[in-house]
């Protein structure tokens, strides 16, 4: 029996069929939780919000036109669910800053976008990725996320466009200005 | 080779997104820099080394995570068909129209103002005259009252005629 496409199983989804949602889950999961994980800096962030996605897709399959493909949709969610994730925490920590200004002068700022990994981390990721990582971290939202969808998920410019609200200029635009930073801050380290 | 480099163009275009006029556009320009040239080689070597970063990057044990994925559905999907009840969609439906009817009632019990009570013309005129307006004849409002006898003019030009007055005068002197 041929394999079911993403479109079909969301459409089925939208009927209610449980399985059809897992199988979705176990395609789409690795990459949901990396780019979510790549744009957080958090492991356990990009595990609550990649969960969450899924949880919306489920709910609202139904809203799934088809117009486009089923990543695209899925990874507009994902990525809006991120930001909403990230302008939350910023908010919050502005209002409850964890650590206050000069009460350790010595201590790492905190950085809830960080891409920075923790020790147990660092130690099974590669120089260059963990190079990587700290790169990416200096680019702006958007260039990030229009670089990590055309590099882990393949998304044409337009569908870029799609999942960042812009046109598909602007979304060329962040692609090459991200991956020409990226470039320059690799060389330089 | 043209002066401006289609920069923005340069991924879609080894990507194999452009429409065939795009493409040859961009591809004639290549064909005539080697600037360009370099820069497209550059950029698709960056897009490849940050897919090989996210296929590094440590996953989670995925059974633990979707079964965790399965209980928040479920607790969601418990706490919707909790608050979807429909004796909590009756009793929030009541308490609406309660407050509803409440506010109908208050806006309509609503003390007006009596047409007996509403303040005469020249009152309100008293009310609205600025401060800086000298009121002292309002003031002294009884006096001026009285001096509407006066008004009876006659009288007071034949007040020497009057026999009363006759009388008292001539006794007083």
């Amino acid at each position: 029996m041929a394999e079911q496409s993403d479109e079909e199983l969301c459409q089925k989804v939208a009927n209610g069929d449980a399985p059809a949602f897992e199988l979705l889950v176990e395609r789409h999961q690795a990459r949901a939780y990396r780019l979510a994980c790549s744009i957080l800096g958090s492991e356990s962030d990009a595990r609550d919000v990649s969960q969450d996605a899924f949880i919306r897709l489920y709910e609202s399959a139904n809203r799934f036109d088809g117009r486009s493909r089923f990543s695209t949709w899925f990874y507009r969610v994902l990525v809006n669910l991120c930001i909403d994730h990230k302008r939350r925490d910023k908010w919050w920590r502005r209002l409850v800053p964890l650590s206050g200004p000069g009460d350790d002068p010595d201590a790492p700022g905190i950085d809830p976008a960080s891409t920075e990994p923790g020790p147990e981390v660092a130690a099974m990721l590669g120089q260059s990725t963990l190079k990587l990582g700290a790169a990416l971290d200096h680019l702006s939202p958007h260039q990030r996320i229009a670089v990590l969808l055309q590099a882990q998920e393949g998304l044409s410019s337009r569908e870029i466009a799609e999942v960042l609200k812009c046109s598909e200029n602007t979304a060329r635009v962040h692609i090459h200005r991200g991956l020409t930073q990226l470039k320059k801050i690799l060389k330089d380290a | 080779m043209s002066a401006t480099h289609p920069e923005i163009d340069l991924v879609p275009f080894f990507r194999g997104e452009l429409n065939a006029a795009e493409r040859d556009r961009v591809q004639h320009h290549l064909d005539g820099c080697g600037q360009c040239r370099k820069s497209i080689g550059a950029l698709a070597a960056t897009l490849q080394q940050v897919s090989a970063h996210l296929e590094e990057l440590p996953t989670p044990e995925w059974s633990a995570y979707r079964r965790e994925l399965r209980l928040k559905l479920a607790r969601r999907t418990e706490t919707r068909s909790r608050w979807w009840r429909p004796g909590l969609v009756w009793a929030s439906l009541a308490t609406a129209s309660l407050g509803i009817a409440a506010l109908i009632l208050a806006l309509t019990m609503r003390p007006v103002s009596s047409p007996g009570i509403t303040p005469q013309v020249d009152q309100l005129a008293m009310e609205q005259a600025p401060e800086t307006v000298d009121v002292g004849l309002l003031r002294d409002y009884p006096v001026v009252e009285k001096l509407d006898l006066l008004e009876d003019y006659d009288v007071i030009e034949r007040l020497d005629q009057l026999p009363a007055a006759q009388h008292n005068h001539d006794t007083r002197s």
